[in-house]
């Protein structure tokens, strides 16, 4: 009696065995019977889990921040004003700006308009430099006035949520690259369209944690 | 099949090993509210000198926290599924997380050891206390890794040995991971190693990770039950 | 699909330019008084702009209404909490 053209050897563990661990045996079909929903979810499901997931933890950080602002509600005003909130703002307008180019991006990948995506994915990837030398530039300038991570309850959560924010920045960057790799091979919408819409939607999520940031640290603490 | 059935054990290792150190931490008094880098000379003294309590207490977490050992086990066999040829996301997955179970039974065996002699100087109670705990919440990146190479291995897997959504949970649970080190920083407040965002963060999230990981496996442990039957008969028929 | 953007996305991107301006100019007053009252005002257009982010630049307006929903229910529920932190005053 002939068999697969894999030879199962229980004995052996499974990566040893003769193909690419390719998978011979019947797979359980219908595990996840596809439930015909209207609307699309852009990028994929488990995605929105980690997006939701991840701005629930900003939103407690952010939260706690303005419950222990209410015990010192000028100390914080006075930490705030230390902030230059010029340069806060402006990194608003230039993420916003990156989130729109990412848009734009989606849409010329859509249609298959190859070099305007690549275009616009390089546009949001320097908006994203230009954010990070600003970031650099606050970072040095408040270090060098004395104010540390350590200066006080209001620079704590000013150092650490602008610090995990832009680690979400790097993260985000290099998913952007990955993209414009993609693009650079000219892959079809329909190949790409659910990892190029999960970094899309990963981009505009590290946008809408700035505008959270910037709002509630620079403007709302300075009031 | 007896190689299933010690596969699901294993899985089952997963939440079991939340009860187990929960219930321990509770007997020992670490639960509801563990000392703190801002506890006096005297709380912490205090703790360690109700010794029964807490030495049976310890006892049972550190037994607890070993059964992370087995849930590494089958997250590897199935990220080997998922890998083919060269599994080296489950290499990561196996060294990183042997590297975690240590991490977890040290800091609490030394806190056991705190508690065989309460009448020890205060001075080396404290002492010895802080490293205990300061080694407990602060190695991020045995933790990290190993949840990274879980969820690329997930997301690049092509025949969904496990459903998408588990991949997007261990990234979320590695990041939750990261303000971790801020424990060396501060002494009091949210980012003191009792702080919310540190001790109570990590521990919600790794339990997550336990829970669901051993949940979802068992799932697909029973669903890749059937078929091997058939297979397997054919094949040596 | 033509893959043009639409106009609408523009419009969006323009609105949440000028609503920055207005919370930055909001913010840069020093006011004694209505303090709450301009911190109230800076969240809210602040959760309107992540509403709007979330919108059309995420593309949850084509999404299955869950999601939308939760997306819509969880700035509702941070906004809302961080207005009252802000503006209730301490007693």
């Amino acid at each position: 009696m002939t068999h697969p053209r894999v030879r199962i050897e229980p004995d052996l563990p499974e990566f040893l065995w003769g193909s690419d661990g390719i998978d011979d045996r019947p797979r359980p079909s219908s595990r996840r019977p596809a439930k015909t929903r209207p609307g699309h979810i852009p990028g994929e499901a488990g995605l929105w889990i980690f997006i939701l997931g991840d701005m629930t933890l900003f939103a407690a950080i952010l939260i706690v921040f303005l419950w222990e602002r209410r015990s010192d509600p000028a100390v914080f005003e006075e930490s705030a004003h230390q902030l230059i909130q010029p340069i806060g703002a402006v990194n608003t307008l230039v993420l916003l700006l990156s989130s729109y180019l990412v848009v734009c991006a989606v849409f010329a990948h859509r249609g298959g308009r190859y070099p305007q995506a690549r275009r616009l994915v390089a546009g949001a990837v320097g908006c994203a430099a230009v954010f990070a030398g600003l970031k650099a530039f606050e970072y040095y300038s408040a270090i060098s006035s004395g104010h540390t991570p350590s200066s006080g309850t209001f620079f704590t959560f000013y150092f650490v949520l602008t610090g995990l924010h832009l680690l979400h920045v790097i993260v985000g960057t290099a998913l952007l690259l990955v993209w414009q790799t993609m693009l650079k091979r000219r892959r079809s919408w329909t190949g790409s369209q659910k990892v190029a819409e999960g970094i899309a939607s990963y981009w505009h999520m590290v946008d809408l944690l700035w505008v959270a940031i910037f709002t509630l640290v620079y403007l709302v603490s300075a009031e | 099949m007896l190689t299933n059935r010690i596969l699901v054990l294993c899985a089952w290792a997963g939440p079991a090993t939340v009860v187990v150190a929960l219930t321990g931490w509770l007997i020992a008094g670490v639960l509801p509210i563990p000392l703190g880098s801002d506890s006096s000379v005297e709380a912490v003294v205090n703790f360690y000198s109700h010794d029964t309590r807490v030495l049976a207490g310890l006892v049972i977490s550190t037994l607890g926290v070993s059964l992370v050992f087995p849930l590494i086990a089958v997250i590897a066999v199935h990220m080997v599924r998922m890998e083919g040829r060269t599994p080296i996301l489950t290499f990561l997955q196996l060294i990183t997380g042997a590297a975690t179970g240590v991490c977890l039974l040290l800091p609490l065996l030394l806190m056991t050891t705190i508690a065989f002699r309460p009448d020890r100087s205060p001075e080396l109670t404290v002492t010895l206390n802080d490293i205990a705990w300061l080694l407990f919440i602060t190695p991020i990146a045995p933790f990290m890794i190993q949840n990274i190479a879980i969820g690329v291995a997930i997301l690049n897997d092509k025949h969904q040995t496990l459903p998408r959504w588990v991949g997007y949970v261990n990234f979320w649970i590695a990041f939750s991971f990261i303000p971790d080190p801020l424990a060396f920083f501060f002494h009091g407040g949210p980012f003191a190693w009792r702080g919310i965002f540190i001790f109570w963060l990590a521990l919600a999230t790794y339990a997550t990770f336990l829970i669901v990981m051993g949940l979802t496996l068992r799932r697909a442990i029973r669903e890749s039950a059937e078929p091997d039957l058939p297979a397997v008969a054919a094949a040596t028929a | 699909m033509n893959g043009a953007v639409p106009r609408r996305v523009t419009v969006v991107f323009a609105g949440l330019v000028v609503a920055t301006c207005i919370t930055w100019w909001l913010g840069s007053r020093s006011s004694a008084t209505g303090v709450g009252l301009a911190a109230a005002l800076t969240v809210l257009i602040a959760s309107a702009k992540i509403y709007f982010i979330g919108r059309d630049f995420m593309e949850l307006r084509s999404a299955p209404s869950i999601l939308r929903t939760a997306f819509t229910v969880w700035v509702g529920v941070v906004a809302v909490a961080a207005i009252a932190l802000v503006a209730v005053p301490t007693f």
